[in-house]
């Protein structure tokens, strides 16, 4: 076996699959680059790119991964998709803006990094064989609670995982927002019990942040899953010194914080006959 | 992590239980006449910025078989005379793992596995099990100017239109052509989508 036995297909390789620019019609500030790589549907992989004043190459993808992993039905509010789509840019070295992922670099190092991109697209769009219907992912706790608040005709708007910008620019994605019936719009983290060390960090730095950008502490709310009992009473605790804590087993009491006039004494929000130790 | 594994699983578990197109199928969803008796509405893709990206409208086809099966049509705002018009089986939310029977794609690039190239050139994909769109061919009764981009812009309807004919699609009496709302987003390539950060 040598390397003239598959001279044809290399040659075919050289031909069908080699690198081009073209210039964009209307566009000439930017150039479109053929990559030789097709996505798994036979449509070309595309770059667009440009020189910036530096010197430095720069190419995206014009936002087409992202666009077709949602075409695959991915949610791109789902944490699991955000944490796959984030780990992969991160192992590919690539950044994104705005739903467009790109590189930049000089110019000598330009072709490393344009073919690090088009490989990382296609493993960005390997993603889509993890997307599923939403009835066979299974309801997560933000989907109950969400439901479950949904269904009461005295909430108002209910906003899934919405961007809430605070002071300085600082953007935080609690689980949702809801309108209570006196109109005020309290903040919801889920905590779940899958994952509960990720849960409680999380919570934690959502509505510490919170706290620190002087978002009321009636206008936050953790809701835990699983029983009172079963969660590290320091860690109720200590996420009852930046929200109020509701536990899903006990949605009634919950309810009644978002539902009534006055906030309750104690940050906890437990029956009477459940004690939870001050620390542990 | 254990949201991750479990998401995993459950797609494998899913990936199982799809039900997939076979050729068969998909040759006599191909050869029998089908009807859309619907108006064609479209939709707007947009960002997570909020940017519009695309206008879609995917149009039911009724067909003998009783299959889920789509017109459906894709410009991209910022390169209106590169547009996509795909005849579509399947329905994930019906656990069927789409399968795209033929789709048309105006002045875009395509390599078939013989090295016969189109460079923003239309040209239509076919479909198999083995080859999924790998192979394509040049249709001749799509309406166009072949210009990139085209001294007249592109009559949508017609495309649409002669694109349901070749694939043996009746137009019903409830059927109404809508202009896709192109002129709602300015110029072409205007978008942030086209912008390089």
């Amino acid at each position: 076996m040598n390397c003239d036995d598959i001279s044809s297909v290399l040659a075919a390789m050289a031909s069908a699959y080699r690198w081009q620019c073209r210039t964009v019609p209307e566009r000439p500030d930017v150039v479109e680059v053929s990559t030789g790589r097709t996505w798994f549907d036979g449509e070309p992989v595309r770059l667009l790119a440009r020189v910036d004043e530096s010197a430095a190459i720069v190419a995206s993808d014009g936002g087409q991964a992202m666009l077709r992993l949602r075409d695959a039905g991915f949610d791109v509010e789902d944490p699991i998709f955000t944490a796959l789509w984030e780990e992969s840019l991160r192992i590919y070295g690539l950044s994104e803006l705005d739903d467009r992922v790109f590189v930049q670099a000089d110019l000598s190092r330009g072709a490393h990094a344009l073919s690090r991109l088009a490989d990382g697209l296609l493993a960005l769009d390997a993603l889509r064989v993890l997307a599923v219907p939403p009835q066979d992912r299974g309801l997560s706790l933000a989907d109950e609670v969400e439901d479950y608040l949904r269904s009461r005709p005295q909430m108002g708007l209910i906003r899934k995982s919405p961007p809430v910008t605070l002071r300085r620019g600082l953007v935080i994605r609690p689980s949702m927002t809801v309108e209570t019936p006196s109109g005020e719009e309290v903040l919801v983290q889920a905590g779940s019990t899958s994952s509960r060390t990720q849960a409680f960090d999380h919570a934690f730095a959502t509505f510490g942040l919170a706290a620190r950008a002087d978002i009321p502490m009636a206008h936050r709310l953790t809701v835990l899953g699983g029983k009172v009992n079963s969660w590290a009473p320091g860690r109720v605790r200590a996420l009852g010194d930046v929200s109020f804590v509701g536990f899903w087993e006990h949605r009634d009491l919950i309810v009644r914080f978002l539902e009534e006039a006055g906030t309750p004494d104690d940050p906890v929000l437990i029956p009477a006959n459940i004690h939870l130790p001050l620390w542990g | 992590m254990r949201n991750i594994e479990r998401a995993v699983r459950v797609a494998a578990d899913a990936a199982v239980e799809y039900r997939r197109l076979t050729n068969s199928e998909a040759k006599q969803l191909l050869e029998q006449w089908k009807f859309i008796n619907e108006p064609v509405e479209w939709g707007v893709t947009r960002a997570r910025n909020d940017r519009p990206i695309e206008v879609r409208a995917k149009v039911p086809v009724w067909n003998q078989s009783r299959e889920r099966l789509y017109l459906d049509a894709r410009i991209n705002v910022d390169r209106p005379w590169q547009s996509h018009w795909v005849l579509t089986w399947g329905d994930k939310h019906h656990h069927e793992r789409s399968a795209t029977i033929r789709r048309l794609d105006m002045r875009d690039d395509h390599a078939n596995p013989d090295g016969q190239v189109w460079g923003r050139e239309t040209h239509k994909h076919l479909w198999t099990v083995e080859d999924n769109n790998s192979w394509a061919y040049t249709p001749d009764a799509i309406p166009h100017d072949p210009a990139v981009p085209p001294v007249t812009p592109d009559d949508y309807r017609a495309i649409f239109e002669a694109f349901a004919n070749e694939v043996r699609i009746f137009l019903g009496e409830e059927y109404v052509w809508n202009d896709p709302p192109l002129a709602d987003f300015g110029v072409p390539g205007g978008t942030t989508m086209w912008e390089v950060p």
